[in-house]
């Protein structure tokens, strides 16, 4: 069970954008816990979905056409979304005080 | 100080919504002692109140731009003058109507009454999603990012008009709902509330645009980041079945054609409680 956890944790693809939430962090912690106090079926469950999640069995069974997949107003729209990367600004201490956010 | 002063006015927030446990906006008014919903939909929906103690539930408040338009004699003679007076503005005009009853279908899955039974109990029930205006808000927000993928697929005029008459009547919604249900009359509280679920709302979209690229595992974190609030109670096979339901919805949207996508006004949404039994 924790080795078959552990290799999905590996699998999980990363995410650079949100740095301050991972959820392989979250499988490793309270899921890995949880996991243990259930029973072996619901175990399976669980672990069978990940499986499922990693392989990508329900894209491959539900592709969308062209139309969805290249629209028409920018046919690399889903691609040029790979190279948007996070935007670091100083905001200055001044400007911090009075910000509303 | 400077920290102290930073925690008061709130910049941290942001980042806290992920953490916090609780979710966003609860009733600000808790004195209403009896509930929102009638007796007879608390008896349809079978609603059990264990889950339920702090939260109250939501209706969806009675708009009248909710009900189809009137077929009068009128307004199909103020159409005609208008197509022939102005036919590019004719376009955004049409992309009004088609809007709300699209807008319509997403908003009622998240809500107990009318027909959308299916859908309410798989989210409420088997998702344990609590019953916030922040829930509603992330479920509609689901359902309208389906609509957009194939909304994309039209030609780019008549997108750019149904996705923004889509994006403004969500948010007259949103206002609405906030004067009437949560009765916060001030402005400047319900601008605040909005700006920030806009923020939510392009976060949501692109991360959702993110697992159009064919990875099945970045559309379960996003569900799991927007939906479920980044909680560690984490459900993945509750997360596989709602991944189900996106990329069964976006198939089946993307395989009907132009005409019938502007056209249809009845279920345009297969629920998610009805299993796949090929996949899963």
């Amino acid at each position: 069970m924790s080795n078959h956890l552990t290799r999905i944790i590996s699998l999980w693809p990363k995410d650079e954008l949100r740095p301050w939430l991972s959820f392989p962090k979250a499988l490793d912690t309270t899921f890995r816990s949880k996991l243990e106090k259930l029973s072996p079926e619901d175990r399976k469950l669980q672990l069978n979905a990940a499986d499922k999640l990693l392989e990508n069995t329900y894209w491959n069974e539900f592709t969308p056409q062209k139309n969805v997949l290249k629209p028409q107003f920018n046919p690399n729209y889903y691609e040029d979304l790979k190279q948007v990367r996070r935007k670091e600004v100083k905001v200055p201490w001044f400007k911090r005080l009075f910000q509303s956010n | 100080m400077l920290k102290s002063c930073r925690q008061l006015l709130g910049s941290d927030a942001r980042s806290n919504l992920y953490r916090n446990q609780n979710n966003w906006l609860l009733p600000i008014r808790s004195l209403h002692s009896t509930s929102v919903l009638s007796k007879e939909t608390v008896q349809k929906a079978n609603l059990n109140s264990q889950n339920d103690s702090k939260f109250k539930p939501l209706t969806p408040p009675k708009d009248p731009r909710n009900i189809a338009p009137p077929n009068s004699f009128l307004t199909k003679a103020s159409l005609l003058f208008q197509k022939i007076i102005s036919p590019k503005q004719n376009m955004f005009f049409e992309a009004t109507s088609t809007a709300r009853y699209m807008y319509y279908e997403a908003s009622r899955q998240a809500t107990p009454e009318r027909d959308s039974q299916d859908a309410f109990q798989f989210w409420f029930r088997r998702c344990e999603v609590p019953m916030t205006f922040q829930s509603w808000f992330q479920i509609t927000q689901l359902h309208l990012w389906i609509l957009q993928t194939r909304i994309r697929g039209l030609q780019p005029q008549e997108k750019q008009a149904l996705s923004q008459a889509l994006v403004t009547r969500f948010f007259e919604d949103m206002e609405f709902r906030i004067h009437k249900d949560y009765r916060i009359n001030s402005d400047r509280i319900t601008g605040m509330y909005l700006k920030d679920l806009f923020q939510q709302q392009t976060g949501a979209i692109f991360g959702y645009d993110q697992s159009m690229l064919g990875n099945d595992a970045v559309l379960a974190t996003a569900i799991w980041r927007n939906l479920f609030a980044g909680s560690q109670n984490v459900d993945l096979s509750i997360l596989a079945e709602i991944v189900a339901f996106v990329r069964l919805n976006v198939f089946e949207l993307s395989n009907t054609s132009n005409e019938e996508f502007m056209t249809r006004r009845d279920a345009l949404f297969i629920p998610p409680g009805q299993q796949i039994e090929k996949v899963y």
